[in-house]
């Protein structure tokens, strides 16, 4: 764990506990504050996210670092457009999302700016991770959810808003062609940067059995409905641990060797 | 009904193998997992996969009738027939039935202002086939980032004590040696050293923008008041420079960083100049059924280029699925419940109208 003395890495503390204290004052009942304090970690998000852009001199989706600013910055649209339109709440979890998505920004991994290597050099860069990373947090946000409809607990009393199973349902089908697109495009870029669509890398695996878990809900959810709204839940969970997998583990350990891995 | 039903958990049963499968390779390494997903069972399963999706487009009605729905499916069907057929095993059947002379993949080693043919596999060894064309390399060539702005030059000194000392190579610039020892100064940067000899007295020029022979003018002044000039070479790194027993290289720049590689060719086919392109990392380069890649090349004299070939067969299906896929999940998913939305915004006004 190493802390950030520069002005980025203050930025980023600086968020964390906007959404932390956002969290704790919603927690207390003091919405508005809370709210304040989101949209403000938010704004600060945002800028830092641009000042990274501008410092890097090329979008900052490379490196990991630069994933988990990008994801931190991505939370409070999504709680407003999951409210708005999907009635489905649970603002205050997504601020302390927000906080977690930001921690390994903030302690864990290096902000070193990196020059973009050959492969990398693409038109596709900037959708394949886009879209990869909406997606992400997508559905991080239904796995709250689902915890939420596993514990029985309704995340929140308004009636305006769906029950957790339901939420869960949403938010994956909101997120699915976003996860959907990240593989299509990622495989396309694959054929153009190294002759192939489909390499059996292990990163590409991974991604594959994350889609396929989601693949595997819908088709179940089709089938039995509500009528095991448990099971449900549960694939919503494993499709998100396959998705941490598919980021972290599949990039950082020496298990996996191949074209995405950083740690040799 | 029951059909029905026991296709769909057929579906759910693939799509769980699946999963245990890609999580299994992923263990494997890629080279291992290739192996596996194109082995003799796994076409069973492919195939097997495929008649299940044709099997859910004759049971169920919904499959043909909604867009999204039949989009998703008929992409998926697509982009598995796709693959089938150009995989290694597609193209020995291709080549058995139908004649076909295609190579499914391979590499060419190509030298410069030399033209091949011939496909070798994954160890340059062993020839695979001939193309029915072959490939002049005019020119291979290396693109690097610029220099980074506060990548200065600097002088590295190690004193006989093993001690690093470092300077910012700049005339005037100057740096105590330790205690006794004296002090080292900087004269005089080039970024092309060239002695020429005029008269019989040697003169030292720098010549030219390109960095060929960067090089450092320092003087080391001793305590004793003696003095004496050194150059120092970045070709030459560390460098002893006898009296004091400094060792000292000089860097004029940050370590280059490569931008981008680029192989230079054309296509001769029946003796004839038919097409050119400068192949790049992302460009490749697509003739007679097969894409060229810029794969590798000779690192140490940048003589020659190593291009990937592979086979296209097949890769206009998977791309024909991949955008059905796309627009499936799209129109299923997102648009589907804007329109629905629209319609409802309609009715709505319509109600307040009346
Ligand atoms: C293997 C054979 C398969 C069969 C027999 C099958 C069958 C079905 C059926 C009957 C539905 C429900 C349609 C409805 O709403 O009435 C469905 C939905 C769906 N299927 Fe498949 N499917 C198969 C494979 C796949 C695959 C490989 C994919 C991969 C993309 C896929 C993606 C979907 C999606 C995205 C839905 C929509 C689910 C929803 O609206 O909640 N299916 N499938």
């Amino acid at each position: 764990m190493t802390i950030k003395y520069t002005f980025q890495g203050l930025l980023i503390y600086v968020v964390i506990a906007a959404y932390l204290l956002a969290f704790l004052t919603t927690v207390l009942g003091r919405k508005k504050t809370g709210n304040g304090l989101y949209l403000a970690g938010f704004i600060i998000a945002a800028i830092t996210f641009g000042y990274r852009w501008y410092d890097a001199r090329h979008v900052p989706f490379q490196n990991l670092f630069e994933v988990f600013l990008s994801m931190g910055m991505m939370v409070y649209p999504l709680s407003i457009f999951c409210r708005r339109s999907l009635r489905v709440g649970g603002e205050t979890m997504d601020m302390l999302l927000g906080a977690i998505l930001l921690f390994p920004a903030g302690f864990i991994f290096k902000a070193e700016p990196q020059k973009l290597p050959p492969a990398l050099q693409s038109w596709l860069f900037i959708p394949h991770v886009a879209v990869y990373l909406m997606s992400y947090v997508i559905m991080a946000k239904a796995t709250v959810q689902a915890f939420c409809q596993l514990k029985a607990k309704p995340a929140y009393t308004d009636e305006n808003l769906v029950d957790p199973e339901i939420g869960t349902y949403r938010i994956i089908c909101f997120g699915f062609p976003l996860l959907t697109l990240g593989l299509i495009l990622g495989s396309w870029w694959g054929k153009l940067a190294w002759g192939d669509y489909w390499g059996w890398d292990p990163k590409e695996l991974w991604s594959l059995a994350s889609w396929l878990v989601y693949i595997g809900y819908l088709h179940f959810r089709y089938m039995f409905g509500k009528k095991h709204a448990r099971i449900n839940s549960c694939l919503a969970i494993l499709g998100m641990s396959v998705i941490l997998i598919t980021l972290l583990w599949a990039n950082l350990s020496k298990i996996f060797p191949g074209l995405h891995n950083y740690a040799s | 009904m029951k059909l029905n039903r026991c296709i769909m958990w057929t579906a759910l049963l693939a799509i769980c193998l699946l999963t245990i499968l890609s999580v299994f390779g992923a263990f494997c390494g890629a080279p291992k997992a290739k192996l596996i997903f194109n082995s003799i069972p796994l076409g069973v399963y492919w195939s097997g996969l495929a008649v299940l999706l044709i099997a859910g487009f004759v049971q169920f009605s919904r499959l043909l009738h909604k867009p999204g729905l039949f989009m998703v499916h008929a992409g998926c069907l697509l982009i598995l027939v796709g693959s089938m057929w150009g995989s290694e095993t597609g193209h020995q059947l291709q080549k058995r039935f139908l004649d076909s002379q295609k190579i499914p993949s391979g590499y060419m080693v190509i030298y410069e202002g030399e033209s091949e043919k011939h496909i070798v596999a994954e160890g340059l060894k062993q020839t695979l086939g001939e193309l029915p064309f072959s490939i002049k390399l005019n020119d291979f060539r290396l693109e690097h980032y610029p220099a980074d702005e506060d990548s200065v030059p600097r002088l590295y000194i190690k004193t006989h004590q093993g001690q690093v000392l470092q300077l910012i190579a700049k005339a005037g610039e100057e740096i105590s040696l330790g205690q006794g020892k004296g002090k080292l100064r900087i004269v005089r940067t080039f970024r092309n050293f060239r002695i020429t000899v005029e008269d019989e007295e040697k003169i030292v020029t720098d010549q030219g923008q390109a960095a060929e022979n960067p090089a450092v003018q320092v003087v080391i002044e001793l305590p004793d008041s003696n003095s004496y000039t050194r150059y120092v070479f970045e070709n030459f790194a560390g460098f002893t420079h006898g009296e004091n027993l400094l060792q000292l290289s000089y860097v004029s720049q940050g370590p280059q960083i490569i931008r981008d590689y680029f192989s230079d060719v054309v296509i001769i086919e029946n003796g004839k100049e038919v097409a050119a392109k400068s192949i790049e990392v992302n460009h490749p380069l697509h003739y007679a059924g097969y894409h060229f890649y810029q794969h590798s090349y000779d690192s140490q004299a940048g003589k020659y280029t190593i291009l990937s070939v592979t086979s296209d067969s097949g890769l206009y299906t998977v791309y024909g699925g991949y955008w059905l896929l796309s627009l499936g999940v799209l129109w299923q998913f997102w648009f589907r419940h804007i329109t629905i939305g629209l319609e409802m915004s309609k009715v709505k006004t319509k109600v307040l109208i009346q």
